[in-house]
């Protein structure tokens, strides 16, 4: 049995391909790379055609999809009234599904005897109490215009938070039940998540709100957006460009930077951004403990878990200064399992019934 | 001396006589209407020894409202003030502590107009009637902004590009820092402590603003107000925290910025989830009623959201404080009208904080008489209610400053 | 987003330029422009559009469908050129869609073939981009507009647009602007002074009196190096008996809010005072019209007015629109039409005039070199005006994207 993974990306279509024999799933996929986009742009048909190449056929194929709002709780099939849902959800992701119906299709035409599953990043946040995912503002207008915060990095989440409870049963005995994931991707994002639900995340209604990103600012107050509209006559489509393209941990090192690079390399200038990113993660690590009522542990994930290293450090020693009766002291996990492997493996239940 | 306070509103002019440094209230009062002539006349309402006293008086500005307030104490030559002080809301970057009041600042004073349109030019009319008139007496400026000016660098900048952080001046300026250091000073007295040793997290909620201030020996580390008033927590009719995405959403497509402003500033934050109150002391009984079923859920999620807000910059807070102190806080504080008045938000923005050393005594936190100690007994971080009191710490503070001086 | 719109202009660029060379290379005078109007609804066709069809009066129409009934862009050109003229005073072929020097050579290059190309690609940019739409994107190609009467678009407004249930809430043309934001321009009017008389001499006499006086008028105005606010053609004589008639053709400047009526009376007046012998002629003023008829065989009469019209530079059309280049890294350049040469005209007054559309122009042709030979549009300005043009539509019926960006694909 073969299962086909396909990751959209902004350079390309990232594909995994996992041949299942006997044994367990192994840690890594058997087949992996990127179909790249030209510079022109590409339809995803010429990809997944490169890519049928490389595989006689897919018994299953798993699509990770960015956005799935309080439509999906979990990964699908897709049936017909998924495209549909998809199709309506579009406003809230226009970016995204698009791409992600065309992709669907596409899929379709070039595999047409695989079944298609959709894993969605939002899905894990599709449940979370109101407390949490509602604003400050008029209930009419949050409702017409779908506005409700979500986190985007639900799959990293997930496994990273599976993993931690595994870990922390190996190490202590005792499964950690309160956990900070802390994805560190291009977009970080920290989620708290108690029995494995999530009761606090730091997305917003679109990825913009949170943490700082490599190029985007993070939360920020809503009164400078107010203040530049109006001192500058900058229409919302520029202030757009600049938050979500020209800030963030760029625009505090003076040019474009990596999160792993901030603290990898000891430039001076690095030196702000840094200080700035750590203290960022601490504000929302003590919030997430008052969000949980306390913390056992701390997990790292996404591309540049490794970098978790350092930071673990500082932001256990921070929690447990701040809660000093936590018993044994907060532990923190660092969590690189490849997303696609997570994916394959929550697929598998699925295939075999 | 006799220190004359003042406090504009956009419309108003509070004004308070204190003798100093016993800080006993003389008279107090407030000029209303002040501004184009409305259907109701603008007046003045002046208390003094338990009286009250009101006369129509026409003021067409917050100059001539002075010059209607002095009169009236110049009457009397035991009301005749000594020196005055003034509560500015924002100072910017121009003026980082509070200050004495000279031809040369006042210049520069100018340039806070546009940092706080609705509520620094008042203000600053009022100084410049001041020196016109009574150039030899000694005022002295208290900025909102001055406690936050000790935010260290990574706590007061935003990510965004160079131009916006230097050109334009987009950095966190926090507010209401006159009654966040006043309330920290009195704990730290309740405390029996140094206010430098002092480590805690105060919770200013207003029935108009609120914001949390996190205090590391003694001084501003953090606040949630921003940039402007606008950022942070849930509150009367602002909205607090919010997706930029969103803003930029609104404003193309729901009427452009000035709309927006008004939408996000006015018509959000209580008033806006609840669609009828943008008082939360409405909403928490309302959340009782089971009437109306729908207005029952809505209400209750209400205050859910409003509550759970302050709990998450709570807990923030006592995290970075205790990271930059070293050890966890000291005190927890409530002040102004709700964090004074209103248990049940206390109450239910330090439940399940045991795990920072926090607990609440159900009780004590039923105490009206201030301060009060809230905190049970085995709690490892105190928590105080403590009345703010906005003129008296601007009494205070220039009573200071000009004794410095001299 | 502005990358995704950039990176597929730039794989369109060589489609875009080979369907504006295909236009330059198919004449298209009013009221012949069948081949034309098959080569823009084959190309449409292509693209993809939702729904394309032709009207009963020849006109184009593509539409991309939004997801909501409303707003609705309409973005217009017209398929029509004015004559190449004498093919010998062209250096380049005029049909020839030559390329060189970065330039597309060709009549009506810029008035309005490059326009026209850049319209139909820009929609399908946003279309391949994958970019929802909220409104309606109708991109109408329009015949018969050099003549002077607009039947085209009226007929469009009037008839086709009403029954596909579509109403424009902005319209943006692509009539020449050199890429500048163009929010309107005077207007012209063709008056023709009818004198007649029983006597022959005296009737010319007082058609060279007027004509005279006329020419006096427009001399003045060369000389003050102002626009060309007047001209006038030497007087015809269409009859002998049992009356003499002469008709001098007068083209006239308006400027907004300038009335029809009251520019008549005045021009009446101006003749009149010319005629030396009151008493043994008649002088009638009256805006000259024109029968039209579409390639299609559907006969209308236009008057030969256009009207002058602005849109509020600083309202919603102006303001988003330059919001939208602004973001997208393109030069914006608020101005007006010149319309330096008699006869030009765009079809903004009827947009605005008679269907109170807000209405701007976006194009890449040059204003200075239409309605002559040797007329191209510079090939990068193709290119652009389709990125930028997808820009302002999108700001204006696109659904909203803030806060997302494509990194995260």
């Amino acid at each position: 049995m073969s299962i086909l993974i396909l990751e959209p990306k902004a350079q390309g279509l990232r594909y995994s391909v996992f041949y299942l024999t006997e044994q367990p799933l192994q840690a890594q996929p058997d087949v992996s790379g990127l179909s790249p986009l030209m510079s022109s742009g590409s339809d995803w048909i010429d990809l997944l055609e490169d890519i049928s190449e490389c595989l006689v056929h897919a018994d299953a194929i798993a699509i990770r999809v960015r956005y799935g709002g309080d439509r999906f709780n979990g990964p699908v099939s897709v049936e017909p009234h998924v495209l549909d849902t998809l199709t309506t959800l579009t406003p809230q992701a226009p970016l995204h599904l698009p791409g992600t119906i065309t992709l669907i299709e596409s899929c379709r035409a070039v595999f047409p005897a695989a079944p298609i599953y959709l894993f969605f990043d939002t899905a894990l946040f599709a449940d979370m109490p109101d407390r949490e995912s509602m604003y400050g503002i008029s209930s009419e207008l949050a409702h017409e215009m779908q506005f409700r915060r979500f986190g985007f990095q639900g799959l990293y989440h997930q496994s990273a938070c599976r993993f931690a409870v595994q870990q922390s049963r190996r190490d202590q005995a005792q499964p950690a039940a309160k956990i900070i994931s802390v994805c560190l991707e291009p977009n970080p994002e920290i989620s708290a998540l108690t029995g494995g639900h999530p009761v606090f995340v730091t997305g917003g209604i679109t990825p913009m709100e949170g943490l700082p990103s490599e190029t985007g600012c993070g939360d920020i107050d809503p009164g400078i957006i107010l203040s530049l509209s109006e001192r500058t006559g900058w229409g919302p489509e520029r202030l757009n460009r600049t938050l979500s393209k020209e800030s963030g941990l760029g625009a505090l090192a003076g040019h474009p930077v990596t999160l792993e690079a901030l603290y990898a390399d000891t430039r001076p200038e690095y030196e702000q951004a840094g200080q700035f990113f750590k203290y960022k993660l601490m504000h929302a690590c003590g919030a997430a403990t008052a969000a949980m009522g306390g913390v056992d542990a701390l997990v790292f994930s996404g591309c540049y878990a490794r970098t978790g290293r350092g930071l673990g450090e500082s932001l256990t020693q921070a929690l447990n200064t701040a809660t000093p009766s936590s018993g044994s002291g907060i532990r923190f996990y660092l969590c690189e399992e490849a997303l696609a492997v997570s994916m394959a493996r929550a697929l598998l239940p699925r295939l075999s019934r | 001396m006799k220190l004359l306070v003042f406090n504009c509103g956009s419309s108003s002019l509070k004004y308070k006589l204190l003798n100093m440094p016993d800080c006993t209230e003389l008279v107090g009062g407030e000029a209303q209407r002040v501004g184009p002539p409305t259907a109701c006349p603008a007046c003045i309402i002046h208390r003094t020894h338990g009286d009250e006293m009101q006369w129509e008086v026409p003021m067409a500005d917050h100059a001539q409202a002075f010059e209607a307030v002095m009169k009236i104490l110049m009457q009397d030559q035991d009301l005749t003030p000594d020196a005055v002080g003034h509560r500015l809301v924002h100072g910017g970057t121009l003026f980082k502590g509070h200050s004495l009041v000279s031809k040369e600042n006042f210049e520069l004073l100018q340039q806070t107009r546009v940092l706080a349109p609705l509520h620094n030019p008042p203000a600053i009319e009022l100084i410049g009637a001041c020196l016109h008139r009574y150039p030899d007496l000694p005022q002295v400026m208290i900025f909102d902004t001055a406690f936050h000016s000790t935010l260290p660098a990574h706590a007061r900048t935003y990510a965004v590009p160079a131009q916006w952080r230097d050109e334009f001046g987009i950095s966190k300026y926090g507010f209401h820092g006159t009654s966040h250091q006043y309330v920290a000073t009195q704990a730290a007295d309740y405390l029996g402590m140094d206010m430098t040793q002092l480590n805690a997290v105060s919770c200013h909620l207003g029935s108009g603003g609120a914001s949390l201030c996190a205090i590391s020996g003694g001084q501003s580390i953090d606040n949630t107000l921003g940039y402007s008033p606008l950022q942070g927590l849930i509150m009367s009719t602002r909205c607090g925290d919010l997706d930029q995405a969103i803003v930029l959403q609104l404003i193309a497509h729901h009427g452009g910025h000035a709309c927006v402003e008004d939408l996000l500033n006015k018509r959000s934050g209580v008033l806006g989830m609840t669609g009828s109150t943008s008082d939360i002391r409405d909403v928490i009984a309302a959340s009782l009623d089971t009437d109306n079923l729908e207005t029952h859920h809505q209400m209750n999620r209400a205050l859910q959201i409003y509550a759970w807000r302050i709990k998450k910059y709570l807990g923030a807070y006592l995290t970075l404080t205790a990271s930059a102190a070293g050890r966890p806080v000291d005190v927890v504080i409530f002040t102004d009208t709700i964090g004074e008045t209103v248990p049940a938000i206390r109450w239910i923005v330090c439940s399940n904080m045991e795990c920072f050393g926090l607990t609440i005594d159900h009780d004590r936190n039923q105490q009206t008489r201030l301060p009060a100690e809230i905190s049970a007994p085995d709690s490892r971080i105190r928590a105080l209610a403590i009345q703010t009191n906005e003129e008296l710490a601007i009494a205070r503070y220039a009573f200071q400053i000009i004794n410095t001086d001299l | 987003m502005y990358d995704i719109l950039s990176k597929r202009n730039h794989g369109l660029k060589r489609q875009t330029l080979a369907f504006a060379q295909q236009l330059v290379s198919t004449a298209g005078y009013s009221g012949q422009e069948t081949e034309v109007a098959n080569l823009v609804l084959r190309q449409m066709q292509q693209l993809g559009y939702d729904k394309t069809l032709q009207d009963d009066f020849g006109n184009i129409v593509g539409i991309l469908e939004g997801r909501e009934a409303e707003p609705t862009v309409l973005l217009t050109c017209h398929m029509d050129t004015v004559s190449a003229g004498d093919p010998k005073a062209w250096d380049k072929d005029p049909f020839g869609a030559q390329i060189s020097d970065g330039r597309l050579w060709g009549c009506g290059a810029s008035d309005c073939k490059g326009g026209l190309a850049a319209q139909v690609f820009a929609a399908a940019l946003l279309k391949k981009s994958l970019l929802p739409l909220r409104g309606n994107l109708v991109v109408a190609v329009t015949t018969c507009e050099e003549a002077g009467t607009s039947a085209g678009i009226r007929h469009l407004l009037e008839a086709t647009l009403p029954a596909l249930k579509l109403t424009p809430t902005y319209a943006i043309l692509g009539e020449p602007t050199n890429l500048g934001l163009y929010y309107g321009h005077d207007g012209w009017m063709e008056v023709n002074i009818d004198i007649q008389g029983s006597s022959l001499f005296e009737v010319d006499d007082a058609a060279r009196n007027i004509f005279d006086q006329f020419r006096l008028f427009s001399n003045e105005d060369t000389k003050t190096g102002g626009l060309l606010n007047l001209s006038a053609q030497a007087p015809v004589f269409l009859s002998n008996t049992p009356l003499r008639q002469a008709r001098i053709r007068l083209n006239r400047r308006l400027i907004d809010h300038e009335q029809v009526e009251s520019v008549m009376g005045q021009v009446k007046q101006q003749a009149l005072q010319a005629v030396h012998q009151k008493d043994h002629v008649t002088v009638s003023v009256a805006v000259s019209s024109q029968a039209q008829t579409s390639y299609t065989g559907v006969t209308t009469l236009g008057r030969h007015i256009t009207h002058a019209w602005n849109t509020d530079p600083f309202g919603v059309l102006m303001e988003r629109s330059r919001q939208a280049l602004e973001a997208a890294g393109v030069r914006v350049r608020p101005g007006k039409w010149q319309l330096g040469r008699i006869g030009m005209a765009t079809a903004g007054g009827v947009l605005t005039k008679e269907y109170s559309i807000p209405t701007i122009g976006y194009g890449p042709g040059n204003e200075d070199v239409i309605h002559a030979p040797n007329e191209y549009v510079e090939v990068d300005k193709i290119s652009e005006a389709v990125y930028g043009t997808a820009s302002i539509v999108h700001s204006l019926i696109g659904v909203p994207v803030f806060g997302w960006t494509s990194d995260s694909i």
